[in-house]
């Protein structure tokens, strides 16, 4: 009997997050499709310990299967950066046809070659990166101009911001919500799961829908484990995890909609988003930059996946 | 169950705490075997260090080296004993409303604990306090910082569990102060027992007067540092270094009291110190992930729910749970593996979310200054230099006293969520 | 064992420690400066560096680990004396000789795993400078070495004389 111990960094309720959806339509799928032979049990919450540590853990077979955060994943796999581009989805349904399609595929490829973890899939962590801050809305680059915003350490990220005319700021995570609550930054980014599950509404003022970055979640699993998969078990759950992404899509729309959404933060910040002409004056200021220093940070390789990603944007429909 | 043994074994015939726990978790690992699963050992040894929030200890210890060494805690002692040194006890009491005081300044108690450790300890012992009893109502009064916000345990389950934090900052408040006040009443009512110390000289107005002067600029320091959190210009943590630049500041520019050889004398200490506490919380990881890799928790909670299914047992069964878990664990790994059990356990059973987390973090704060491992103690006895078997006894009419108080917590929610209430309706 | 080896291992511990202590109070000294630095960044340099976080971290562990050994170097390591006290002076000892060669064990595992750990580091990397996970992991197998050695030569020392310099002078014992 072989189990595949599933860690993924949220509560393990599949209508809370995507990835409790995820988790949990994988464990039924697989268990069910293989009639037992293959069992999933799951670690949620970041139980094991730091995204890039769990990493680790699935490369060396310790666990089997991980969800990972983009953040995580640059650990083992710094070309991840390329995603970091901003202002290239203006949709979300167009990130289903680039990840799921021939970049998702190429993007899988490259990492299999580089980490030795085989790549089931790249899911949903709840949407688009968003900007709040309790100064002022934000409808143009200027508004941006001496905000102190909160960021992970990442070097695309913090240059987003200063591109546009923030101040990038550093804060551990678990500072976060008590430099927000007192001033020590003014705003921060992620995406609304994560806003309302942090509960940054209780702190910050006004929420700007920038949708400038999309982090998809990369689930892997050890490859020493699925090659002692038979071809049939495989399959299973192989389709399993398409599903299960399916799934963590679906429940991400769906709190995105739902009264623990949107709605629900609009309740608590003014909430505004950046028309398509508001929009292109912040992709003018920041996209170059950030394209600039992917591909000096990545050099060749990673110029040739950045361009096969905007290509694949562009080509989504 | 062999690793608990082996564990209660080696710490009863005197293996330091540290490598009792680091050999638990490797004979647990060595159980399920394999390579990979060996170097989890040195992997946790690395990851339980890397936390940003640990560093306000070595930072508050490193401030009340200077303070000490410059003599801005004798400064702050006399002041203290001005203002309550006519009372049997007045420097204990003053240790405790200090608590109070400084929790808007930290969200750990093990930081408390390293602040105050270093600084009114001594401080108490020049005023011809026991140690041991100096020690107690230091321990005792660090739980009342992460109790007052903010609390990074609170920030912790409110994420984990979707409650709002602000609610559970908030409903922290009223049983922080209560915890200080019964404490005061057990340092009150030890007071002849213990023949505390009590100043010959009487209360005067004018004494407070010379020693307020004589300290302003020691007294401004918390005034400082707390108003640099409160206006936003730093997170607590970074507040534990700003401590340490305005200490330096007066001790080097005001009082001219350091030498740059002391200097590097207080940054060895505080490395010093750190180590060996920090040893214990990297060794500790490793039986952590052990414990949360076998789910092991989680199996505890599942049959204490098949005991009974009357709230109030599921409560008591659930203050057992954490109480002893603290034993073992980091509590800030306990919590991320209990909160998703409990969250959803405490609201079946009818009790608010935010009653719940407190009643959850409150338990865990506690159980940091039970022995065998508790890491208050350990912060302590590492810092005085007094045996944590001695501090732990001292500690007993306290610990009592904060147990009661959470069994109070836990079964009376208006405590916990009139505040909340409060807030709520205005 | 040769009065020689041991004048010598003796001295070699002291000196190793008196280093070791030299760095950790570097390493200290410069985790606080980092920290004001992060927070002078933000009010009056504002260059937007974000790396502060993740570096103050890990000099913290290399100061902390590495005074590990110092730890075990003044036996300052705390444990329970219950048992040792209740023992008269021959089994003390032994008592205490067992206690040693447990640690010592738990120190050698950890230096052993430790290595591979940090050649594992070479492919993982932090996101400050780019730089690889050796640097920040190698604290772990070299302060575990040095505790190691600490402790093999506190085996040879009289286990009730206290050294002189521990970091509480007087304290209770
Ligand atoms: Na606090
Ligand atoms: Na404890």
């Amino acid at each position: 009997e072989k189990t595949i111990k599933l860690h993924h960094l949220n509560k393990n309720d599949p209508f809370d997050n995507p990835t409790g959806a995820m988790a949990t339509v994988f464990k039924s799928l697989v268990e069910a499709g293989t009639n037992g032979s293959v069992k999933v049990q799951i670690f949620p919450s970041g139980q094991l310990g730091k995204d890039k540590d769990v990493l680790q853990q699935v490369k060396a077979g310790v666990i089997q299967s991980g969800i990972h955060s983009v953040g995580g994943f640059a650990s083992a796999y710094p070309m991840i950066g390329v995603l970091d581009i901003p202002f290239v989805f203006t949709d979300i349904s167009k990130t289903y046809s680039v990840f799921d399609g021939p970049f998702g595929k190429k993007l899988a490829a490259d990492i299999e070659k580089k980490t030795g973890m085989h790549v089931l899939g790249f899911g949903d962590s709840g949407g688009f990166f968003h900007i709040t801050n309790s100064k002022h809305p934000i409808t143009k680059p200027a508004d941006m101009d001496g905000l102190k915003i909160r960021t992970m350490g990442l070097d695309t990220h913090k240059t987003i911001i200063s591109s546009l005319g923030g101040q990038p700021a550093a804060i551990a995570w678990s500072e976060v919500y008590t430099a927000l609550q007192t001033g020590v930054a003014d705003g921060q980014m992620n995406p609304i799961p994560i806003i309302a599950l942090a509960k940054f509404q209780e702190v910050q003022k006004y929420l700007t829908l920038t949708g400038h970055l999309f982090a998809p979640y990369v689930w892997v699993i050890n490859t020493k484990f699925w090659d002692s998969l038979s071809d049939t078990e495989k399959a299973v759950v192989q389709n399993a995890a398409k599903s299960a992404i399916v799934a963590g899509r679906g429940i991400g729309r769906i709190i995105e909609a739902s009264d623990r959404g949107l709605p629900a933060l609009s309740k608590a910040m003014k909430v505004n988003a950046l028309s398509p002409k508001e929009r292109e004056a912040f992709k003018q200021k920041s996209l170059p930059v950030v394209k600039e220093l992917i591909i000096k940070k990545f050099g060749p390789e990673g110029k040739e996946m950045l361009e096969a990603f905007m290509k694949a944007v562009e080509q989504a429909d | 169950m062999t690793v608990v043994v082996l564990f209660f074994f080696l710490i009863l015939i005197g293996l330091p705490v540290g490598v009792t726990l680091g050999v638990a978790g490797v004979a647990g690992l060595i159980q399920i075997g394999g390579n990979e699963f060996l170097l989890m050992a040195p992997k946790r040894y690395f990851e339980g260090l890397d936390l940003f929030t640990f560093m306000a200890m070595p930072f508050f210890i490193l401030a009340g080296e200077i303070m000490n060494k410059s003599g801005i805690t004798d400064r702050l002692a006399a002041f203290a004993d001005a203002l309550v040194g006519y009372l049997r006890g007045g420097l204990a009491h003053s240790n405790m409303i200090a608590s109070v005081l400084f929790a808007g300044m930290t969200g750990a108690a093990v930081a408390d604990t390293a602040a105050f450790g270093n600084t009114l300890v001594p401080a108490m012992e020049k005023e011809g306090y026991s140690r041991p009893f100096s020690c107690a109502v230091t321990v005792a009064g660090s739980i009342i910082g992460p109790t007052i916000p903010p609390s990074n345990l609170m920030v912790i389950y409110g994420s984990l569990m979707g409650v709002s934090i602000a609610g559970l900052f908030a409903a922290g408040i009223l049983p922080g102060i209560l915890i200080c006040l019964l404490c005061m009443a057990v340092i009150a009512a030890l007071g002849k027992r213990l023949n505390l110390p009590k100043s010959k000289e009487r209360f005067s107005l004018l004494r407070i007067f010379w020693a307020f002067k004589s300290s302003f600029l020691a007294i401004l320091m918390p005034g400082i540092i707390l108003g640099g959190i409160l206006f936003g210009i730093v997170t607590p943590t970074e507040a534990a270094a700003i401590a340490v630049f305005y200490a330096l500041f007066i001790s080097t520019v005001i009082y001219k009291a350091l030498k740059f050889s002391d200097i590097v004398e207080m940054l060895i200490r505080t490395a010093r110190i750190t180590g060996v506490v920090f040893l214990i919380i990297a060794a500790a990881s490793i039986l952590s992930w052990w414990m949360t890799f076998m789910q092991i928790p989680q199996k505890i909670a599942a049959f204490f729910l098949y005991l009974s299914s009357n709230p109030d047992v599921i409560i008591g069964l659930i203050l057992l749970l954490l109480l002893g878990i603290g034993m073992f664990m980091d509590i800030n790994a306990a919590l991320i593996i209990l909160a998703p059990v409990l969250g959803p356990l405490t609201s079946s059973i009818g009790m608010d979310p935010v009653h719940a987390g407190i009643m959850i973090v409150l338990a865990l704060n506690i159980s940091l200054m039970t022995p065998p491992v508790g890491a208050c103690l350990f912060v302590l006895s590492s810092v005085t230099g007094e045996r944590i078997e001695k501090i732990s006894v001292a500690l007993v009419p306290f610990l009592i006293v904060e147990v009661g108080i959470l069994i109070v917590v836990a079964y009376w929610d208006t405590l916990t969520l009139f505040i909340p209430r409060l807030l709520q309706g205005s | 064992m040769p009065e020689n080896f041991l004048s010598k291992l003796e001295k070699a511990a002291s000196r190793v420690n008196w280093v070791v202590e030299r760095i950790c109070a570097l390493l200290v000294g410069a985790m606080v400066v980092v920290i004001w630095f992060e927070v002078a960044e933000r009010y009056f340099l504002e260059l937007g560096h974000t790396w502060t976080e993740e570096l103050s971290r890990y000099i913290m562990i290399w100061a902390a680990l590495l005074a590990v050994s110092c730890g075990a170097h003044y036996r300052e390591h705390i444990g329970l004396a219950l048992l040792r006290q209740r023992l008269p002076e021959k089994g003390a000892r032994a008592l205490t000789l067992l206690l040693d060669l447990i640690s010592l064990a738990f120190f050698l595992f950890l230096t052993y795993f430790g290595v591979t750990m940090a050649q594992n580091g070479a492919t993982q990397f932090a996101t400050i400078f780019g730089m690889t996970m050796v640097v920040p992991f190698a604290s772990v197998p070299i302060s575990s070495a040095l505790t190691a050695f600490q402790i093999f030569a506190a085996i040879f020392r009289d286990p009730d004389v206290a050294l002189v310099g521990g970091i509480n002078k007087g304290a209770a014992k």
